[in-house]
């Protein structure tokens, strides 16, 4: 029982010796990680924003860093949309090794206009977007470090506060005015056109105001007026505003119902 | 006679309890603090902890080690000697898993302007030591195994001693 006793005391203690060092030259280890180049940018690229980030990492230490993996997620928080979320997997970086990482991060804008709550919350409402970027690793194989980071951009809408005040309908010969009071203000740094476009109870469009010229920082206050052939009136519908910033097809975003 | 011969034994035992707590002490609070300073001083500007703070930890760490280290040193050669060799194994283990917040650390880091940050950043930092913690609580409870067979081989050679 004695030397049982003793060999389990010396074992006991070579173990903690064996943690102790381990923990050790883990940290050690870990202040010789190097990042050597971080560099990145954002360009547009068709109908695509893409934004690229390069990192080179010198693993000067004794323990491989393993399954790194980079997140990075655009969200409006206001309405709760995710617009983007891309990742990036390297299996290993070893030690004494120098790893390249590209991360890509790509806006497909086409694709996010198909989305008309996107395209609602983009036109109306100036707010933050939050960029989320998400780092984990796996270092000498015990010890997992994640990290996330949380910035926000903000968000100048086109129609920002776009009120509809008060509309009428007022019969003219043969047509229908759709006449509208309304105010909004362009936040963004882009010029565009601005028109109203009716629609009847089934969705079919009815009728469309002449497009008005909006510069980068304008209010706008006034009255809108959509003719609309009598015949094609039917006393009930909707109205969606539309803006063309020359993409290639108008952003348009429902903004009352009448009738 | 035997009261001189008492007198003498607790103050060896008293001498030897007291050398044990200060090289306890050195070792578990003195040298970890000094290779920890740097560090805690940012850590409280700039560090937001999930859990516990480190010097708080280190303060509980010295603390739980100087006591039993003192403790079993007094009662050495008693069945006491080995209720506080399993009492620091307990309090260690439940030290380790509170201290490691159950195995995931959470910080919080508020990276100042003037480290470059374009604005005011926060960075969430998680460190998942699970698979450490499972390696040490297991050194521990091997520990706390060895301390309940010393205190049976303790008891069953007094047991002996008796009967003959």
């Amino acid at each position: 029982m004695r030397t049982a006793l003793r060999v389990i005391g010396i074992t006991t203690t070579i173990l903690w010796v064996f943690v102790g060092a381990f923990i050790g030259i883990t940290v050690y280890s870990a202040l010789k990680i190097r990042i050597e180049e971080f560099s990145g940018g954002g360009y547009l690229y068709g109908d695509k924003f893409i934004i690229r980030i390069n990192v080179t990492i010198f693993n000067g230490g004794y323990f491989d860093i393993t399954d790194i993996r980079i997140l990075t997620r655009l969200h409006m928080p206001l309405v709760g949309i995710e617009l983007n979320r891309s990742s990036t997997f390297v299996r290993a970086i070893g030690a004494g090794e120098r790893g390249r990482i590209t991360h890509g991060f790509e806006l497909d804008i086409l694709s996010l206009l198909d989305r008309p709550e996107v395209v609602r919350a983009f036109l109306l409402n100036s707010t933050d977007l939050e960029l989320v970027l998400s780092f984990s690793l796996t270092y000498a194989i015990v010890f997992t470090v994640a990290m996330d980071v949380n910035t926000t951009m903000p968000w100048k809408a086109f129609l920002s506060g776009f009120t509809v005040r008060e509309y009428e309908v007022s019969p003219v010969d043969d047509e229908v005015d759709l006449i509208l009071n309304v105010t909004f203000k362009n936040e963004s740094e882009l010029g565009f056109n601005f028109w109203l476009r009716a629609f009847d109870g089934s969705g079919t469009p009815i009728g469309e105001s002449s497009p008005i010229s909006i510069d980068a920082g304008d209010t706008f206050d006034g009255q809108v007026v959509i003719p609309i052939p009598a015949d094609n009136w039917t006393g009930e519908g909707w109205v969606s505003a539309c803006i063309d910033i020359g993409i290639g097809r108008p952003l348009c975003t429902e903004v009352l119902s009448y009738g | 006679m035997a009261d001189k011969e008492l007198v003498k034994n607790v103050a060896k035992r008293v001498i030897r309890a007291a050398i044990v707590g200060v090289i306890t002490y050195i070792t578990s609070y003195v040298i970890p603090m000094m290779f920890l300073q740097p560090g805690l001083g940012f850590m409280e500007e700039y560090v937001e902890m999930g859990g516990p703070d480190p010097r708080t930890l280190l303060v509980a760490f010295a603390s739980i080690t100087v006591f039993f280290s003192v403790a079993i040193e007094l009662t050495k050669d008693t069945i006491l000697q080995h209720v506080f060799s399993i009492g620091r194994g307990v309090a260690l283990l439940f030290f380790f898993i509170y201290a490691t917040n159950g195995g995931v650390i959470n910080l919080m880091v508020e990276v100042p302007e003037e480290l470059g940050a374009p604005t005011p950043l926060s960075v969430f930092l998680t460190l998942d030591v699970s698979l450490l913690l499972a390696i040490v609580i297991g050194i521990d409870l091997l520990g706390i195994g060895r301390s309940v067979l010393g205190a049976i081989h303790f008891l069953s050679e007094k047991a002996e001693e008796e009967l003959r």
